[in-house]
């Protein structure tokens, strides 16, 4: 698998957006964790381009999903950038993590999970 | 490649020999050494490992004795004595003997085994024999069951993934033991800044349909079962008498799992909304949850629909000559059925008859099913022919399109396969004399691309395939011309376009101004027309100059029985194909004077050329003062058979005859009538041809 | 990139057989004879998955996972042991260390493959 990288950028706009891009697995669980963190801090709107990953395992996956959770308990949002990514997509699905309404916490009905959302 | 596995065994057992016997005998001098304990052990132990993976048994058997000896004294049960010191060396040699003998075949001395083990055995203190214990369940054959749907619950320690487990590995698993619906659960997510991001908490909820049955499901998990929460439910099984009802309620399922109480249920249910949103908004239960018990609602729905379309098309399969068989045997019945039917006509009871007309009844309906059954869609052999179609082209430089219709036809299986050769051979005759080259085709404002359509249709008893293509169409005159040059028609010959069209199946006939590979040297389509009429079939043309050709083949559905009209010429009887016949009309005295000799009939003002069939067979005595005559069309030309008495339509099981008279002009075979007498299946083509043949 | 795999065994010829197999399975294979040998090689090379029988001269199976684990590079890989029907309490002792599972021996190459890929995904 690729090597993983986390990129932060931020536009002018004050949006914040973390590029994930490689291979994304439980040895890079640790880095994406604080990586999402510091991008929930800095910003109320969060965008994370995962568009550019050739992998992600569970840790991941649940990542992500913790990070939602938490944004929309600070009364932030976090999006999920896909660009059409197959890998992330089939990943997402084989996990079971697709559905068609959002968690408890999903009461702005921003789920990443949702489909046709993305 | 096992025997290369099986030499590297060998070698490598026996220099774990060599190295036992010089610990062993270390080892009785120093009795207390550890190390040389753990080596004799791990000798053993790899021995027996190692010697049941190449399939030495007996060795792997033997040696676990003496392994289970060396356990005892590794873990101080057992201390090291120079009896069994000797024991184990014996053992040791028994091991060698035995290697030995794996190579020459030569049996081992299995009295010495027994010995060697009784003596271990006596040492250890174990008192009499315990046998070898079962290792291998045998793994009975799966039968195949009904599909069964298991409601799964898995929920992974927080640690799965120190132990190189990836839960992900295990879901994909669970996919390929059939349908599957798989919904994390992420209800015990912490907030990201108290997540292990080493850890695991989703749990799943996954429901799986799948033949394979429970224990297959339980494997997947084998070497996570112990640690993780794994709840496996039936929930429904898709035999074909449960699949009536609506599948659970919504409630009901979450009730079923646990994931709600009776008391919560019954809150819910006292509003009058749609249960899931409820039971979420009253914030009974997670929305996870009944996400996941929707899941198995609908998956459940998916999986019962497939059923009933993979029921409908299910199917056996049985070696044709079963089949054969059967429509042998169904023969056989329609013949006896045929003497029930006259014996019972004979005798005027009425109660008979009556029994015999079940009986006829019935057996129509075995005849008819037992026939179906060999009926095959005639699609496969068209397939075969687009890429026939794709391969001439390309090799032509012509381009041609092939369309097919009707490729779900049912065929009798044997005439589909007889009629491979004919079909490929007028496909590529149209190809090569039918479809022009793309600039000629252009030139007379056609399109490049040429066009072959391939269509079956059933007809009746028949079915009629035709291939059609947009060509240049028969140029009459070239056909005259051959034909006059090939001595097959006079100069002066007045003959129809049907006629003229006809000539190209004359035996020597071919248009093409050069041999191509394709079409070949002009031998062609007269084998063509001769094949089709050994499937009692019959070939038509039709073609417009310009526009292009159709050629019209039609073939009965079976070749096994056919209906026919049972005639009579003095004592003997002979069956007609009543596909071929028209009409009969009768023929007196008085009409063959009129004749003059010349055997033609006049049939409502049409002159019809007849058969006398009689002299044509030589059966010795006078005809009846009126005869009949049995009009037939073959290929569009109405010829009339001489006969004494026409007797009526009848069944007719067809049985091939002899070696000796299997050329015998004008009989195609013969059946067994209903009063256990032979009669014979006319070949009306062949004795047509015959005729002309000699009046040519 | 073909995935490697590690057979630490002791006994040549099932060093051979796992190897042979995994090579058949497209796998690239890395031999150990006994524990020892094992965690100095796991030290230079990267692995995807580790197959060790138990008892093992030197350094045995137990040893040799309890070291993997404590590896960066191991910390999380497959780790499957090889035993004999006999030695279930080993088979806890085996997960307890850090396995991930086993195949009893005997075994057919294709259980091997089965399980390789189950675990390897």
């Amino acid at each position: 698998m690729d090597e993983a990288k986390l990129e932060r950028v931020t536009d002018p706009q004050g949006g914040e957006t973390l590029k994930v891009s490689g291979g994304v697995t439980i040895c890079e669980a640790s880095d994406f964790r604080e990586a999402l963190l510091a991008a929930l801090e800095a910003a109320p709107e969060v965008r994370v381009d995962v568009s550019g990953l050739t992998g992600m395992d569970l840790t991941g996956l649940q990542l992500l999903c913790s990070a939602h959770q938490s944004a929309v308990r600070r009364g932030k949002s976090l999006h999920i950038f896909d660009g059409g990514n197959a890998i992330f997509r089939d990943t997402a699905t084989g996990a079971g993590f697709q559905r068609h309404t959002g968690c408890p916490q999903d009461r702005a009905c921003s789920c990443i999970w949702v489909e046709g959302e993305r | 490649m096992i025997d290369l596995h099986r030499q590297a065994f060998k070698e490598e057992a026996y220099e774990l020999l060599s190295e036992l016997e010089s610990s062993l005998l270390e080892l009785e001098e120093r009795p207390d050494d550890q190390d040389l304990i753990g080596r004799v052990f791990r000798a053993m132990h790899t021995i027996k490992g190692s010697g049941s993976m190449f399939g030495f048994d007996d060795i792997a058997s033997f040696t676990h004795e003496v392994e289970t000896v060396f356990d005892m004294v590794r873990n101080g049960k057992l201390s090291v004595t120079s009896r069994l010191v000797n024991l184990t060396l014996a053992a040791r040699d028994q091991i060698r003997a035995m290697l030995d003998a794996a190579d020459s075949g030569a049996a081992t001395d299995l009295q010495a085994s027994a010995g060697i083990i009784v003596g271990l055995r006596e040492l250890a203190g174990f008192v009499g024999t315990e046998g070898a214990k079962e290792d291998h369940h045998e793994e009975a054959a799966v039968p195949r069951r009904d599909p069964v749907t298991y409601r799964i619950r898995f929920a992974p320690p927080r640690d799965i993934f120190v132990t190189g487990t990836n839960p992900l590995n295990l879901l994909a698993e669970m996919k390929e033991l059939g349908t599957c619906t798989i919904v994390a659960q992420t209800d015990g997510f912490p907030p990201l800044e108290d997540m292990d991001p080493e850890g695991c908490y989703v749990y799943w909820d996954v429901i799986l349909t799948t033949d394979q049955g429970e224990n297959a499901v339980r494997d997947i998990f084998i070497f996570v079962e112990d640690d993780c929460e794994l709840k496996i439910d039936v929930v429904a099984e898709h035999n074909r008498y449960d699949e009536q009802q609506d599948y659970k309620k919504l409630g009901e399922i979450l009730l079923e799992r646990g994931d709600i109480t009776p008391q919560e249920m019954s809150t819910v249910l006292s509003r009058q909304k749609r249960f899931g949103e409820l039971a979420v908004s009253e914030g009974i239960i997670p929305e996870g949850k009944v996400q996941s018990a929707l899941a198995e609602q609908k998956h459940v729905k998916e999986v019962r629909q497939e059923k009933q379309v993979a029921d409908a098309s299910s199917s056996i399969r049985v070696p044709a000559d079963r089949l054969d068989l059967l429509v042998n045997l169904v023969g056989e019945m329609v013949t006896v059925q045929a003497r029930l039917s006259q014996t019972a006509a004979l005798r005027d009871d009425s109660e008979l008859v009556a029994i015999a007309e079940e009986v006829e009844r019935l057996t129509a309906e075995l005849r008819d099913s037992a026939l179906n059954i060999r009926m095959l869609p005639i699609g496969s052999t068209f397939s075969k022919f687009k890429r026939l179609v794709r391969d001439l082209s390309v090799e032509l430089g012509k381009q041609i399109e092939m369309t097919t219709e009707g490729a779900d036809t049912e065929l009798d299986k044997t005439v589909i396969e007889k009629l491979n050769d004919p079909l490929v051979h007028l496909i590529r005759n149209s190809i090569d004399h039918g479809i022009e080259l793309p600039e000629v085709r252009e030139a007379a404002g056609k399109p490049a691309r040429g066009t072959v359509h391939l269509a079956a249709v059933h007809s009746g008893d028949s079915v009629l395939i035709t291939i059609a293509d947009d060509g240049a169409g028969l140029d009459k005159e070239a056909i005259r011309t051959k034909g006059i040059e090939r001595g097959i028609i006079s100069a002066s010959a007045e003959l129809s376009e049907k006629e003229l069209f006809n000539l190209i199946f004359a035996p020597g006939f071919s248009t093409a101004k050069t041999v191509s590979s394709i079409s070949g040297r002009g031998v062609g389509m007269d084998v063509v027309k001769r094949a089709i009429e050994a499937l009692r079939g019959s070939i038509d043309i039709t073609s417009v100059r310009g526009q292009g050709t159709r050629i019209t083949v039609k073939i009965p559905l079976t070749l096994a029985i056919i209906e026919s009209l049972l005639v009579r010429i003095g004592d003997d009887s002979f069956m007609m194909p009543l596909a071929l016949v028209d009409e009969c009309v009768e023929l007196t005295r008085e009409d063959v004077a009129r004749s003059h000799g010349r055997n033609l009939a006049r049939v409502r003002e049409h002159l019809v050329p007849y058969i006398p069939l009689r002299q044509r067979f030589a059966i010795a005595g006078a005809p009846p003062d009126i005869e009949q005559i049995v009009i037939t069309q073959v290929n569009g030309v109405r010829v009339g058979f001489v006969v004494d008495h026409v007797l009526g339509e009848h069944q007719t099981v067809i049985k091939s005859l002899g070696r000796a008279y299997k050329d015998t002009e004008g009989i195609s075979g013969a059946t067994i009538l209903g009063d256990g007498s032979v009669a014979l299946i006319l070949d009306i083509p062949q004795l047509l041809q015959a005729v002309e043949m000699e009046q040519n | 990139m073909a995935k490697v795999i590690m057979t630490a065994d002791d006994s040549a010829s099932v060093r051979q057989m796992v190897t042979f197999t995994l090579k058949q399975g497209g796998y690239d294979v890395v031999e150990a004879v006994d524990g020892k040998d094992a965690l100095q090689k796991l030290a230079n090379t990267k692995v995807d998955m580790l197959i060790t029988d138990l008892n093992m001269p030197n350094l045995d199976g137990i040893g040799l996972i309890k070291g993997a684990r404590a590896l960066p590079t191991c910390k999380f890989i497959p780790i499957v042991m090889l035993t004999t029907e006999s030695q279930d309490s080993k088979k806890q002792e085996g997960k307890a260390a850090g396995a991930t599972g086993w195949i009893v021996k005997p075994f057919k190459p294709e259980q091997l493959m089965a399980v390789v890929k189950k675990v390897l995904g």
